[in-house]
């Protein structure tokens, strides 16, 4: 999943500043998209990625070389996008309605990918944050307890709340008897 | 028969099993624990299609990339500003504050120098009277 940033981080490092466009290009979708998923709004998550690599900018020379980037900058992801819930000082929930799902149950049709994001906004913010990082984003229990503060034993826990949780919310639209 | 696992014990083999295959003893408990089944299922459901409908990377705005190379320019021109100004006006600074120092202990020696020599002498004495006790042992 990772290209190999080392040689653009240390060029950057030693000046180069056309080089962090090199890390922009690479690594924007993957931050874009976690923030978009966790505040379900696309100009805060637009703000919120933008400030997550002015901060990497900052503090890359602190970065250790020897833990994968990518996790370090998804940390940073995560902390920015908390830290923009905290000030707005509210929860997201889910804003979309369910609609789209009420309308399958007049006929049969196979759930979708929208769907399947319409389910994951009522979760709340850091069950939703593990279950994308490990489905979507493909990391382990122990990858996503570094980047959301938590022991591995506490993210398997989260994890399994965070299932049933869904799977009540499948439940309750009727797809799970 | 080998004995059942506990319905706890069965939570823990149902979230192994979901990452690779379900252990004979998940199985053997199923059979007999309806809570656990409906449990299972649940589960099962949920990361199936998680699994199913994995989201790609969501394409950010154009604008995004050429924003924050403009943003890292400016602080990129800061911190060279900052190490041109600051750092003389640090580096005159600590200088002031050294000199001062040690003008303050030279000042503070100087006042001490006859109380230095008093206890030179006493010691000296002392040593010698040692000598001489020693000697005449």
């Amino acid at each position: 999943m990772e290209k190999d940033l080392s040689s653009a981080i240390q060029r950057v490092l030693a000046g180069e500043i056309e080089a962090f466009e090199e890390i922009v290009e690479t690594c924007q979708g993957a931050v874009y998209s976690l923030a978009l998923r966790l505040l379900g709004d696309c100009e805060e998550a637009k703000d919120v990625a933008q400030e997550v690599f002015i901060r990497a900018f900052r503090n890359l020379s602190f970065y250790n070389p020897q833990k994968p980037f990518f996790r370090w900058l998804l940390t940073i992801t995560y902390n920015t996008s908390m830290d923009w819930l905290r000030r707005r000082s509210r929860e997201l929930k889910a804003v979309k309605e369910v609609s789209n799902l009420a309308r399958g149950q007049s006929q049969k049709h196979d759930f979708n990918g929208v769907e399947v994001e319409e389910l994951l906004e009522k979760l709340e913010q850091t069950d939703r944050a593990i279950l994308i990082l490990k489905y979507w984003y493909g990391l382990t229990c122990s990858e996503i307890g570094e980047i959301v503060g938590m022991e591995e034993g506490a993210v398997k826990v989260r994890l399994y709340r965070a299932r049933l949780r869904l799977a009540e919310e499948l439940r309750k639209e009727g797809w799970l008897l | 028969m080998a004995a059942l696992i506990s319905c706890q014990e069965a939570i823990y083999e149902m979230q192994e099993a979901l990452e690779g295959s379900p252990s004979p003893e998940l199985y053997q408990h199923l059979c007999f624990c309806e809570s656990c089944l409906t449990l299972w299922r649940a589960l099962e459901a949920t990361h199936s299609l998680l699994q199913k409908y994995p989201q790609p990377f969501i394409t950010p705005p154009p604008a995004l990339k050429a924003e924050v190379m403009r943003a890292s320019k400016k602080e990129m021109g800061r911190r060279k500003i900052l190490r041109a100004v600051a750092a003389p006006i640090l580096i005159s600074s600590a200088g002031a504050f050294l000199t001062f120092v040690l003008y303050k202990m030279a000042f503070m020696f100087w006042n001490l120098l006859p109380a230095a020599g008093i206890v030179l002498r006493l010691t000296l004495r002392w040593l010698w009277l040692c000598k001489e006790l020693v000697g005449l042992l």
